[in-house]
């Protein structure tokens, strides 16, 4: 019987292996990102890579190469790497890998950002790291965010199984399928999840800056629209310290009222539109400054 | 350190490690250094507490041993129930108690307010001093022989596997498998690990699963909630805490079933039950059969006519309601079960003998579902104001919302295959009977509750709801 389940699971991971850029455009697009970033490597400078959540994704017009090189004026080449809700934690290990494992170097990396996802607040989640970080990183790793047992273990289970990594968008569809209106649910339901302790600080993101900075690639930060708009805060720009921060919360021409936005933090289409051209014009002229 | 816990598991692979290892005495040895660091992984400072229900309770019984005198007898019973129900009641109670008492002298005009201490309730304080207590009143009784080892007695009172959470050992039951050589066989490892498996089921995939559903009902405005929301709430909590409560029980019982021990089946399918009498026989088992054989017998039981029936289920509820928790919502709970109870005694003369299912019992088996879950709302509501209006709340708002829609079916969706599963158990009439299925059927549910565990683990865990009585 121990060997039928035993088994069973190693069939569903075999299976599931193939399967797994089906469960969701975000995990197709973070398996596809290390070949999309090897592809840099053929294209004339300035190669610049995007990295940011699903704002970033709904944000950019999927031409976004061809707007930034109509704004310079010369063939620019760009990869984009989303990962939806992810943060800059995710970012970093992300990049670490991408540019490992990459065979090519952008001259620049822009993060779309909102300040809520550069601090050391957001918890860790191991699954969601698992497909960045290698089993030889998972000690430093551990290190760097003080994990528990239980997340280091998780981890490195997440690490070896893309059952145990792939779990929580499993479980989404599957509830997706049988529970009515289990998307407008959720939210509610994760708000009821205990608080995290909040551990404060930007050492996530100076670690980020400093892995640029270290393989010599230029790092751009661009705060993110959304439908109400915020604050960044003075921490949030002195932890960009080395970052060139541009300011994309209300670009001109980016009007909530003009149905550029589909929700509160996502552009629509004709948002992105609107963005992406503001973006690539204070890319052009900054990317040329360089 | 829980059970659903990766650090337990190391903890208990070195302790297993070293278990096969050693001779009889030093297993226990091991075993009683064990309890006493998983407990002091909880709190190192209550072990103390462990330490001296220990103490007394051992001298006790030795004491018991030694004399015949009746008197000196019920002084030294005395004695052990007097400390463990201080402890008990100092640690639980007291700041209830002193809060009541302050608001009823208040009420009264006079000033004088107890003092509150704002103490911390010790970790499984309910389930080992009652599980002491049941030790000396059984030696009292000559029902069971007064434990001559020290070290076997409090490896009784700590037995890492059921110290925090149950199940209530019967001493007669645990120190004589203490006391003998262990040689845990194949059938112990195939035993243990399907009651592992089915329990970190219940806990992780229903229990944790539905806890924010429970949430979402139970905190904050109930005032505001629609009547099909406070239903699933219900519903949902009905099974977090039989998925919680079962679920510990079954990895205790699993994990104690490796090291050769066989505890207590402290759930015996209680949703199938078919009265709330029969509920209770199946429900936290350990638990009645402590109120039944220490309060509710020498109350008189059923011995005296309907009516002392009756008041004495009631005292006896009432009482179980107070053990679960120091707030009215508890005792409310616990009479309102006493109440319905001794009604049912009332209105019926003998209780109804053991016999097959009939179509009509699913009714009966349903109504007695709505029972318990109707009482879940007084325990579960953060007061007695906040129940009154979530049961209002059914009647004035039958309103259904996408909480209460998608509730209901994730409830469906958790809980139906473990309910078709006991079921078919509840029809074989077998507990365990999975173990004896063909193994194709025994394949096929542990490979669902493995799938189920990788698949749809939430991640965010809810911590063992008993813990907390």
């Amino acid at each position: 019987m121990v060997v039928a389940v035993v088994a069973s699971l190693l069939l569903g991971e075999v299976a599931l292996r193939p399967l797994e850029g089906r469960l969701s455009a975000d995990v197709r697009h973070i398996l596809d990102a290390p070949a999309q970033v090897r592809a840099l490597g053929d294209a004339p400078a300035p190669r610049v890579l995007f990295v940011g959540n699903s704002m970033l994704r709904c944000a950019l017009a999927p031409d976004v190469a061809a707007r930034l090189a109509v704004a310079r004026g010369q063939p620019c080449a760009a990869a984009t790497v989303f990962m939806d809700g992810s943060d800059v934690l995710e970012w970093r290990w992300a990049l670490e890998r991408l540019l490992r494992e990459g065979q090519a170097r952008p001259d620049a990396v822009v993060l779309g950002f909102t300040p809520g996802q550069l601090g050391d607040d957001n918890p860790v989640r191991p699954q969601r790291l698992a497909r960045h970080v290698r089993l030889g990183d998972v000690a430093a790793l551990a290190t760097e965010e003080s994990l528990s047992v239980e997340q280091t273990t998780h981890l490195v289970l997440a690490r070896a199984s893309a059952l145990v990594q792939n779990a929580d968008r499993v479980r989404t569809r599957c509830l997706d399928a049988v529970v009515p209106a289990y998307r407008r649910v959720k939210p509610r339901l994760a708000a009821t999840a205990a608080p995290t302790a909040m551990r404060g600080g930007d050492r996530r993101l100076r670690r980020l800056l400093a892995l640029l900075a270290r393989e010599g690639v230029v790092a751009l930060a661009v705060a993110m629209p959304t439908r109400e708009g915020y604050d960044v805060s003075s921490t949030a720009r002195d932890a960009l310290g080395g970052a060139t921060i541009l300011d994309g919360r209300r670009p001109p021409g980016l009007e909530p009222g003009e149905g550029h936005f589909d929700d509160d933090v996502h552009l629509s289409p004709d948002g992105a539109a609107v963005f992406t051209d503001w973006l690539a014009r204070e890319l052009a002229a900054r990317l040329d400054r360089r | 350190m829980v059970f659903d816990s990766f650090l337990f598991w190391y903890f208990y692979a070195v302790v297993l490690l070293a278990y096969f290892r050693l001779p009889h005495r030093g297993q226990n040895a091991l075993l009683l250094g064990a309890s006493y660091v998983f407990y002091a992984c909880w709190d190192w400072r209550f072990l103390g507490l462990i330490w001296a229900s220990t103490a007394v309770d051992y001298a006790v019984g030795r004491g018991l041993a030694r004399t015949d005198a009746p008197s000196r007898r019920r002084a030294l019973l005395l004695a052990s129930v007097g400390t463990n129900l201080s402890i008990l009641g100092f640690f639980k109670y007291w700041d209830f108690f002193a809060r009541e008492l302050g608001a009823l002298l208040a009420a009264i005009g006079l000033p004088a307010a107890p003092p509150t201490l704002g103490l911390i309730l010790p970790v499984g304080i309910s389930f080992y001093t009652f599980q002491t207590m049941s030790y000396t009143i059984d030696v009292y009784r000559r029902q069971t022989p007064a434990c001559a080892d020290p070290l076997d007695f409090a490896l009784f009172v700590a037995f890492f596997p059921q110290l925090v959470a149950g199940p209530i050992e019967r001493a007669g039951r645990l120190i004589g498998q203490i006391a003998r050589p262990r040689a845990p066989g194949v059938e112990d490892v195939r035993a243990g690990t399907y009651l592992i498996l089915i329990g970190l089921f219940k806990k992780v995939v229903l229990a944790d699963s539905l806890a924010p559903l429970v949430e979402s009902v139970f905190t904050g405005d109930a005032s505001a909630r629609a009547g099909p929301e406070v239903v699933m709430g219900a519903y949902a909590f009905a099974l977090q805490i039989y998925g919680d409560f079962s679920g510990y029980s079954s990895i205790a019982q699993g994990v104690a079933r490796w090291l050769g021990f066989q505890l207590t089946d402290n759930f015996r399918h209680p949703f199938f039950a078919r009265d709330l009498g029969d509920l209770w026989r199946r429900w936290h088992v350990s638990l009645s059969t402590w109120l039944r054989d220490y309060v509710y017998v020498p109350l008189g039981g059923s011995r005296r006519g309907a009516w002392r029936t009756a008041s004495n289920l009631l005292i006896t509820f009432t009482l179980c309601g107070l053990w679960h928790g120091a707030a009215w919502t508890f005792v409310a709970w616990g009479a309102f079960h006493g109440a319905l109870l001794a009604a049912r005694a009332l209105l019926r003369s003998s209780a109804q003998p053991e016999r097959p299912w009939a179509l009509g019992d699913v009714g009966r088996a349903a109504l007695t579902f709505h029972a318990f879950c109707a009482g879940l709302l007084l325990i579960r509501a953060e007061s007695l104001t906040q129940s009154v209006e979530l049961v209002a709340a059914i009647v004035a708002r039958p309103v259904m919302t996408d909480l209460a829609a998608a509730g209901l079916a994730m409830v469906a969706f958790y809980s139906t295959p473990l309910l078709l599963f006991e079921a078919w158990l509840e029809r074989r009439g077998d507990l365990h009977g999975l173990l004896s299925a063909p193994w194709p059927a025994r394949a096929a549910v542990q490979g669902y509750m493995v799938w189920m565990l990788v698949l749809f683990h939430p991640g965010a865990k809810s911590v063992f709801y008993y813990f907390q009585f």
